[in-house]
């Protein structure tokens, strides 16, 4: 039996109110759903599927905002130009501009440690990218009339090859140089009799002992490996076009 | 107030799902916080008035939330408190709460006698009238002082789920 009393009250979140919220959701998604699937029939850029909402949207604000500068123009708040409307020059935009390049054209000068103009950089750049169809151009740049007379790319071509087969001053391999190789721990003289296999090096890895087990003998790596070592540091010629 | 922000087209399917599993959740959440709140806020009240009015023991342990209902728009929250006799024939808390009119008392054995012990002597009878005693109500009472703010916890804690369900 007992006592019973019942506390009554109001809830503030009810099942009717959630389902008219996810309608409305519901609508909301479909109608830019259709939105979207408009836009994929206009074609262009209004197709691109970013995930974004639909660009019709943002035009829809953009256009709105147009309206309000318009408003503003209308009421003479701001000089929006147009036909009629008189040219505006802004001397301290231009200024600003000027300075901006002449900034920009010192610090180039000074990359480049010469009074260098952008022109002459990328002709610069151009070299180290194609230095064949660099000089072939501008061999036929400078010299039109050679060109016209004889076969000056098959010329230029030639040149080129010459200057850069391997020993040429623009050998794009890479060289092996003996007086310019560094090693801390042997003189040059130590290195290159090691190379040539008139001396041995035994490399252990066990300090105090020489046993063929813990032990590598540079002379026999070098007669063992000399096809290897020769192939390694041979000058190979490549060819660049 | 819930603030959703939509600001990709796939944020709609997001928030939609998200409503769903609120929708499932609801009645089973509503009804635990209601319990939790109630048990938090209300009872101990009750039962601190209950021992300040004498309340036995007994009744102050059996004052419980014994049944939560959610309606379409509201709900119900039903507050026991039950301690039966020693033979079960009458329910002690209803006369607390209730009162009792002027009565008479006696044995139920036709050979046995009440005793109790009065101003330190035990006394015995065969049967008296004793005067009633007045229903203190605290039961209903104190849900009556309580139900608003009660409602604006259970209201605060429901928004809190709702936003993180939904956020």
């Amino acid at each position: 039996m007992g006592v019973e009393d019942i506390f009554e009250g109001t809830v503030n979140i009810t099942e009717a109110g959630l389902a008219e919220l996810d309608k409305i959701a519901e609508a909301q998604e479909k109608k830019l759903k259709k939105i979207q699937a408009q836009n994929k029939k206009r074609g262009g850029i209004f197709a691109e599927d970013t995930g974004d909402l639909p660009k019709s949207f943002e035009r829809q604000q953009e256009e709105s905002a147009l309206q309000r500068i318009q408003k503003l123009a209308k009421d003479g708040k701001i000089n929006l130009g147009g036909t009629g409307a008189p040219i505006q020059h802004n001397s301290s935009f231009q200024k600003a501009i000027d300075d901006a390049v002449a900034r920009s054209t010192s610090k180039l000068d000074k990359l480049t440690g010469s009074k260098l103009g952008t022109d002459k950089l990328d002709n610069l750049l151009s070299f180290g990218k194609n230095p064949v169809g660099f000089m072939t151009n501008l061999f036929a740049r400078q010299l039109p009339i050679l060109g016209g007379i004889l076969a000056v790319k098959d010329i230029v071509q030639f040149v080129i090859g010459e200057l850069m087969k391997p020993g040429g001053p623009l050998q794009v391999n890479f060289r092996d140089i003996i007086s310019t190789r560094l090693d801390a721990f042997r003189d040059k003289m130590v290195q290159q009799e090691i190379l040539s296999g008139f001396t041995q090096v035994i490399y252990t890895t066990r300090a105090g002992t020489t046993n063929p087990r813990s032990a590598y003998n540079s002379f026999e790596l070098f007669n063992n490996d000399k096809e290897t070592l020769e192939d390694d540091f041979s000058i190979r010629v490549s060819k660049v076009n | 107030m819930i603030t959703v922000e939509i600001t990709k087209l796939t944020d709609y399917g997001k928030f939609r799902s998200k409503l769903r599993v609120a929708r499932l959740q609801l009645a089973t959440v509503q009804k635990q916080i209601l319990r939790e709140t109630v048990e938090k806020f209300l009872l101990p009240k009750i039962r601190t008035k209950m021992a300040q009015a004498n309340y036995g023991r007994d009744i102050i342990a059996s004052t419980i939330v014994s049944d939560v209902f959610i309606f379409e728009e509201t709900f119900q929250v039903i507050i026991k408190s039950e301690v039966l006799s020693g033979d079960a024939s009458f329910d002690i808390v209803r006369f607390r709460e209730f009162g009792t009119k002027r009565h008479f008392i006696e044995p139920k054995d036709p050979d046995g006698v009440l005793s109790w012990i009065q101003d330190g002597e035990r006394v015995y009878s065969k049967g008296h009238w004793v005067s009633g005693i007045v229903g203190l109500n605290l039961i209903k009472d104190t849900i009556t002082e309580e139900r608003e703010n009660i409602q604006k916890e259970f209201q605060r804690r429901e928004e809190q789920w709702f936003k993180s369900v939904i956020a």
